[in-house]
Parts: structure tokens; C-alpha cells; sequence
């Protein structure tokens, strides 16, 4: 099948242009594909990770969306962050997720197409989980390497969340006051103070110069709690309740042990609610990036099932 | 600032590339950026991306492109060679030229193995007036070297035993086969030309003014290998410029690189 290959830009929230490219099949059907940038790396991926998973889909029939988001590869914007890690630890609590509300919104403008799957390696595949969890318009999610810890020490875990998310912490707070083991968590330390008091400052006016305060307070790290990123489990419950998700997780990837210790053993009856919507898939020997040709294909081959029904629902298997 | 993506056919494949000028593209030089060897290039192109759109504000023209079977050219990593990467920059410097009608000479940066391929098209193609050398690759054996030692390392990492030593992977190379540097398939034709380029032994000359930049820590001293390639050019300024490795991956975020900016605006302001 012959594709067409165009460049292609829009703009995000901030009015910053955004450059992609698009892989167009002659005969694309309603449904689209975004390949979501890793993290530092642009839309390209590592060793070019992403072409090769564009074509493939694109192949299937999917028009498929390569994009940089701000301050990444050719777009437009800048990173403040001056460590990699702090960073990464913005993207894992979702950075990317307006740029990726706006390719979506690209798309369903361009092409009409209302039913996106969301693809991506480490931060790619975070990022999807907090698009999907934001937006029905995102069917599936295929992430590969998801990350489940948060890296950096910098690290404002709920910067990037949405108005309506932090209304319904702070409904919940209320619904808890009631409750006596609340209080009893409360007064023994064991709460999110700081997410308790930036979902209640929302609606003072003068809650930003107080967040901002309390988050450059001096001495104030990550590492005071456990590294489990603090919205992971939410955004995955949200998205796999009630929408197909594959896991590829690479065998000599941390990551793999990571979702396994900090998040499964955790979650375990929790996940049994959605576990027929969970795909996992595990490349034995495998590194991060995939990098050898045999791990891509091998991960290209279950995509392709995946994407096409054929794949056996992996999960009941699965040792927990 | 202007900045347009678009592909431009060299044959039979098409090259992707991003022009950047500035609201008055005022300068009579326009650049075309080399990018360095496979995934250098993606952890590097922030600095490249952003000392393209200082230069378009400044009046310069650039064309960054993508050579063929890298970032989103088309074709694939093992199709590539020496040959294909200075035929791919000579299709970049026309297609500037084309698409930036006033420029009257062109310049040609390139980092690491960019800078090497930036050298070697500079002897070869008129009307490349300035060069400018980041971080060059003096002997491509070595930097070959190099690259099969991430083969090795891998195979250690995975198999926690090595099956194939860089002999072997040559021989393999020599065959036919491909061989994975850091995902990038790298087949004969890349690996052998290659390990043949060596930059002071080389039997040409060049007549650009040129810029080569060491990148290092502070306090070091100017590589000698650096002092061996000034023969090679007529006009030839060697710098140092205190930067991180930024084409690695290292703790830092780098995005821009800017004492390795300001030098290399300096010397073009000087010419």
C-alpha cells in the first residue's frame, strides 16, 4: 500500500506552533493514531522507533500523527526545566497532555476523525494514560514502558491538573469530613496536605501566589513520600475501566518490575474490576528502547493483533 | 520568524527538512545544518534547532534537514553511506538555494560526524564560503570503533555474554548483515567509508573560512588532533567553548548551548 507522507502544524493552547508528521493511508478508516514523543526525544523516537511503528500502522489503515510537543524537536516553546530528570518527572504528571488535546483536535478537524488511539514509549505512554483519563475521545491506549514512578526532585505532582479534576479532589475531601478515619489520617500525617490544600485554595483569588509559595518552599522534595507517581493509578483506573489498554513492558527494563512491585502488588483487587480490558505483554531480554530489530518486530507483531482483535487477552495470566 | 517544513526530492527518495528565516532575511550567507551520526542527532537537535532560529533572526537563512534513512527522511538507516549524506547535503545546499533566492554564499555547520560530512562536502562544493565545525570527528575508524562497542555493550547487557567481538561484527558487516548500533541498522557501504575518512590525511583542500569548535569542560586545553586538520583549510580558527556533552544523554537538560552560541556569532560577526 502506498502511504502519503506530508508535514504537518498546528497550534496548542498557548498558541505555539506544533510540527508533526502525518502518515496518510489511501483509504483511512474513523479511527486515527497518535505516536506521542518519549520525552526528550522528538516525534521520531529512539532509532527512529516511531517510523517504523507509523508505517506499520499506517499499513493497517490508520492515518497516523507523529508530533513535537513544546519545547521539543522542531515546535515551538521552551523547557524551563534545567535537569532531565525534573523534566521527565512533568511529563510523568502530564506536561503534554493539552499539546496531545491539541493534535487530537487537529485531527478531528482535518480528517473528521473523533476516535483516537494513543500510542508512545515511557513518557509517550504515560501521557496517554492522562489524555485518555481527560478525554472519551481516546479509544485505546498502547503503551510501551509505561512508567509508573516519578522521577526529579522538583516535581509538582498535580501542576498539570485539569480544573475539574482538582474540583472533584476537593468534593471528595468534603464527602471525607464526615468520617472519622479521615481525621485519624489526617492528624497522623499520612494525607497529601499538599494536594488537599492546592484542590481547596482553587477558588481564592489569590490561590496562585499561595501555591506558588507553598511549592518553592525551601526543602521541599519528592522523596519525602515514595517515588509511585501519585496520579498513576487514577489515570490508569479511568482509562481502563472502560477502554481497552496494552502494556508491552521490555524484560530487562526496571520498568517492567517498577509497574509489577509499586503498582500491581498495590492494585491487585482494584485491577481485577477492569483486568479484561488489560493487555500485557512482556519482550523477554529486552532494553528500554527496544533497540535490537527483533524486540521492534516482536512488539510491532502484538500491536498489530492487538490492533486488529486477534490478540488473547494476556492478563488472566498474568502472576500477581 | 518563519519557519516551513517540507520535503525535497535527491533522486529517488525524498529528504525532510525545516527552513527558518527571519522576518528580514537581510545576510547574504545561508546555512545548511549537518546533523551527527544516528541518535546523537536526537539527543543534540534542541541546540541545533535553536542556534537555526538565532541565526534566521539575525538574517541568516538555515535549512536543518534530515539526511536519507534518518529523522523523518525517507528511506532506511541501512540503505545510507558516506556517499548518500554528502550527496544529501549537496541536495540541501541547492534546495536553500532555490528557496532562499538572495543569498549569495552558503555556510555549512555541522556537529560530531556532521561536522566531519560538513568538511568533506565544504572541499568538494562551490560556493561554501564559511564553515563552521562543532565537535568535529577526526578519525571515522575510531569513531566506528566506537559505535560497535555499543553493539558489544548491548550483547553484554542482554545476553550477559559477548557472541559477536567488533571482528566479528565486521565480518558480518562484510557479508551482508546489519549491524545494530543503539537500534540503527549500520550495513557495509556506512561502516566502510567510514573508517576510511580521516581528516588530516586527506588529499584535498578547502577554501572556505572556517570554525572549528572544541566542546570540553573548563580548564582543557585544545585537543592536538584539532591542530592536525588546520592544514586542511585556508582559513581555519581553532576555539574551545566550555559546553556538556550535549549529543549524549547526560543529567542536564540542553536546550540551548549558549557560550558555544556566542563564540561561533562572534566569529561569523568578525568575518
Amino acid at each position: 500500500m502506498k502511504n502519503r507522507v506530508n508535514p504537518v502544524s498546528f497550534r496548542n493552547k498557548e498558541g505555539l506552533r506544533l510540527f508533526g508528521i502525518l502518515h496518510g493511508p489511501e483509504e483511512a478508516g474513523k479511527t486515527g493514531i497518535i505516536i506521542l514523543n518519549p520525552g526528550i526525544k522528538s516525534r521520531v523516537g529512539p532509532h527512529r522507533l516511531y517510523i517504523r511503528m507509523a508505517r506499520t500502522f499506517c499499513d493497517l489503515g490508520f492515518r497516523v500523527l507523529r508530533f513535537d510537543p513544546h519545547g521539543i524537536g522542531d515546535s515551538e516553546g521552551d523547557i524551563e526545566e534545567g535537569m532531565a530528570a525534573d523534566f521527565y518527572g512533568t511529563v510523568q504528571v502530564g506536561r503534554f497532555v493539552d499539546d496531545t488535546s491539541a493534535a487530537m483536535d487537529w485531527m478531528e478537524k482535518e480528517f473528521g476523525t473523533k476516535r483516537i488511539i494513543l500510542a508512545g514509549l515511557c513518557g509517550g505512554a504515560i501521557t496517554a494514560l492522562h489524555v485518555g483519563a481527560r478525554d472519551m475521545r481516546v479509544e485505546k491506549v498502547i503503551g510501551l514502558g509505561m512508567p509508573v514512578s516519578l522521577n526529579g526532585s522538583k516535581v509538582d505532582p498535580y501542576r498539570y491538573m485539569s480544573r475539574g479534576q482538582l474540583e472533584e479532589i476537593r468534593r471528595s475531601y468534603f464527602r471525607k469530613l464526615e468520617r472519622g478515619s479521615a481525621w485519624l489520617r489526617f492528624f497522623s500525617f499520612r494525607s497529601d496536605y499538599r494536594l488537599i490544600i492546592k484542590s481547596l485554595f482553587l477558588f481564592l483569588k489569590d490561590s496562585a501566589k499561595n501555591l506558588q509559595r507553598w511549592n518553592n518552599r525551601p526543602g521541599q522534595t519528592q522523596e519525602s513520600n515514595n517515588n509511585l507517581n501519585p496520579l498513576f493509578a487514577e489515570v490508569f483506573h479511568k482509562v481502563a475501566s472502560d477502554r481497552r489498554v496494552l502494556l508491552v513492558f521490555s524484560g530487562a527494563d526496571r520498568l517492567h518490575w517498577e509497574f509489577e512491585e509499586k503498582y500491581m502488588q498495590n492494585y491487585a483487587r482494584k485491577i481485577q474490576e477492569f483486568r479484561k480490558n488489560i493487555d500485557i505483554h512482556i519482550i523477554k531480554n529486552a532494553n528500554h528502547i527496544l533497540s535490537f530489530t527483533e524486540w521492534q518486530d516482536e512488539m510491532l507483531g502484538v500491536a498489530i493483533s492487538w490492533l486488529e482483535g486477534r490478540y488473547a487477552n494476556s492478563f488472566v495470566s498474568m502472576p500477581h | 520568524m518563519n519557519e516551513t517544513p517540507f520535503f525535497f526530492p535527491n533522486g529517488s527518495y525524498r529528504l525532510f527538512g525545516v527552513l527558518h528565516e527571519g522576518k528580514e532575511p537581510n545576510r547574504k550567507t545561508g546555512f545548511v545544518f549537518c546533523n551527527p551520526f544516528a541518535e546523537e542527532k536526537l539527543w543534540g537537535q534542541r541546540v541545533l534547532v535553536n542556534f537555526a532560529r538565532e541565526l534566521a533572526e539575525r538574517g541568516n537563512p538555515v535549512l536543518r534537514f534530515d539526511y536519507m534513512g534518518t529523522g523523518d527522511s525517507e528511506g532506511d538507516f541501512e540503505e545510507c553511506s558516506i556517499e548518500t549524506k554528502l550527496s544529501d547535503i549537496r541536495c540541501a545546499v541547492r534546495t536553500l538555494q532555490e528557496k532562499a533566492p538572495g543569498i549569495e554564499s552558503i555556510g555549512l555547520l555541522g556537529l560530531r560526524f556532521g561536522a566531519t560530512l560538513a568538511a568533506l562536502a565544504a572541499c568538494t562544493e562551490k560556493g561554501v564560503e564559511r564553515l563552521v565545525l562543532w565537535e568535529p570527528i577526526i578519525s571515522g575508524a575510531a569513531y566506528m570503533r566506537e559505535m560497535l562497542r555499543i553493539n558489544v555493550a548491548t550483547q553484554g547487557a542482554v545476553y550477559k555474554e559477548i557472541r559477536y567481538n567488533s571482528e566479528a561484527l565486521i565480518r558480518m558487516m562484510k557479508e551482508g548483515k546489519t549491524v545494530n548500533v543503539d537500534g540503527y541498522e549500520m550495513a557495509w557501504p556506512l561502516y566502510s567509508q567510514s573508517v576510511e575518512i580521516d581528516l588530516p590525511e586527506i588529499e584535498m583542500s578547502c577554501e572556505a573560512e572556517t570554525l572549528v569548535v572544541q566542546i570540553s569542560q573548563e580548564g582543557k586545553g585544545m585537543n592536538p588532533s584539532f591542530e592536525r586538520i588546520r592544514p586542511l583549510f585556508k582559513d581555519c580558527s581553532l576555539r574551545v567553548s566550555v559546553e556538556d556533552t550535549f549529543w549524549k544523554e547526560i543529567p542536564r537538560f540542553y536546550s540551548k548551548a549558549n557560550s558555544l552560541y556566542q563564540l561561533t556569532l562572534d566569529w561569523l560577526e568578525g568575518r
